[in-house]
């Protein structure tokens, strides 16, 4: 650019060229943050950065051939496990983003989101027992000692590999806004940013086992949507997980958590 | 990025602005407004109205690039 002599439009030159446009940004996204800022009044104070997020407990079992939809049920609202649907329990922060109202954005929130990430993390063992009531229900309350590890029992270590595998390629996610869907895939396409870990130890006999450490399926990144997704108030949007292969931890007795999180800036109401 | 918009009578990149002056003396008083030199070497005429335009459209222009720095930080990459 800066090499470029200006032009002035003579005969078979271009028109001018002097260097105005140092900001390199990506011109696919000018107009959507354009059209972003614009509808909310240009007021910096009101954005954020944002990260919706949802998550859901699979409890121990085989998985059921359903459909789940993230981002329907926001905080106080009532949600189940994966397998023991009879299992409830009441939505906290640790669940959904508080920006989530029964599968949309309240009045006065918007988001502009340019990633979704589905974060799984195991363990190289289950944990020694874990909540059986209240709204904690299925999360851990005693992760355990290494000492105390025992095959075939509460607290066993589990090929974590294999169960990640399993996961990986036996549910589909989509996401959509409105009646349209748009990123689609297993979960293996949508690796996650936030994950921890990533490595195993193993140690102990065949009949007496011990593990630790943790995989996800992280890989420090995450996928980038080529056109980023404005989720303007009070529309529908979600993620749609299905799974598709009934596979079982029944034995392996290692419950997880799948959470799905979309990554941008959002803007809300602000007072002052 | 340099946006083109629309500025009263034209449809310019308003960042090929690079003077806007505000014109004075006699001719002020037959043609008040302001001589504004884009980078082609061209010169246009502004109206107090067009004057205002630019400067929001200028205004809007910052306040993109605030959000678009924004974004990088959070972790768009560009």
């Amino acid at each position: 650019m800066y090499d470029q002599s200006p032009q002035f439009g003579f005969v078979n030159s271009a028109m001018g060229g002097l260097p105005t446009t140092l900001d390199q940004i990506n011109p696919a996204y000018y107009n959507q943050i354009a059209n972003f800022v614009a509808a909310n009044g240009g007021r910096l104070a009101s954005i954020s950065g944002i990260r919706l997020y949802d998550g859901l407990r699979v409890d121990s079992g085989v998985m059921p051939l359903t459909t789940f939809t993230f981002f329907q049920n926001g905080v106080n609202e009532q949600q189940s496990l994966f397998v023991a649907t009879g299992t409830t329990y009441r939505k906290q922060n640790i669940d959904v983003s508080y920006w989530v109202d029964s599968g949309k954005l309240s009045q006065g929130y918007e988001a502009l989101i340019w990633s979704m990430q589905v974060q799984i993390q195991l363990p190289g063992a289950g944990d020694n027992t874990v909540q059986t009531s209240g709204n904690s229900v299925n999360l851990p309350l005693d992760p355990g000692l290494v000492s105390a590890e025992t095959a075939a029992a509460a607290g066993a270590p589990f090929k974590a590999g294999n169960v990640m595998r399993a996961i990986l390629e036996s549910f589909y996610f989509e996401l959509f806004v409105n009646n349209t869907s748009f990123e689609h895939g297993p979960t293996y396409l949508f690796p996650t940013a936030y994950g921890a870990g990533n490595q195993l130890a193993l140690a102990g006999v065949v009949a007496n086992p011990i593990a630790d450490g943790a995989l996800s399926n992280t890989t420090g990144w995450c996928y980038q949507f080529p056109v980023m997704r404005h989720i303007p108030s009070l529309t529908r949007f979600g993620v749609r997980m299905t799974c598709q292969n009934a596979f079982t931890t029944a034995v392996t007795l290692s419950p997880f958590r799948v959470n799905v999180i979309l990554d941008g800036i959002g803007v809300q109401p602000v007072t002052g | 990025m340099n946006p083109v918009k629309q500025i009263g009578r034209y449809e310019i990149p308003i960042l090929s602005v690079i003077t806007v002056k505000q014109r004075t003396g006699l001719l002020s008083k037959i043609w008040p407004g302001y001589d504004v030199t884009l980078t082609n070497g061209k010169t246009l005429r502004f109206t107090e109205e067009e004057k205002q335009a630019l400067d929001q459209a200028r205004a809007e222009h910052e306040m993109v690039m605030q959000v678009y720095g924004m974004c990088l930080s959070a972790g768009l990459r560009p």
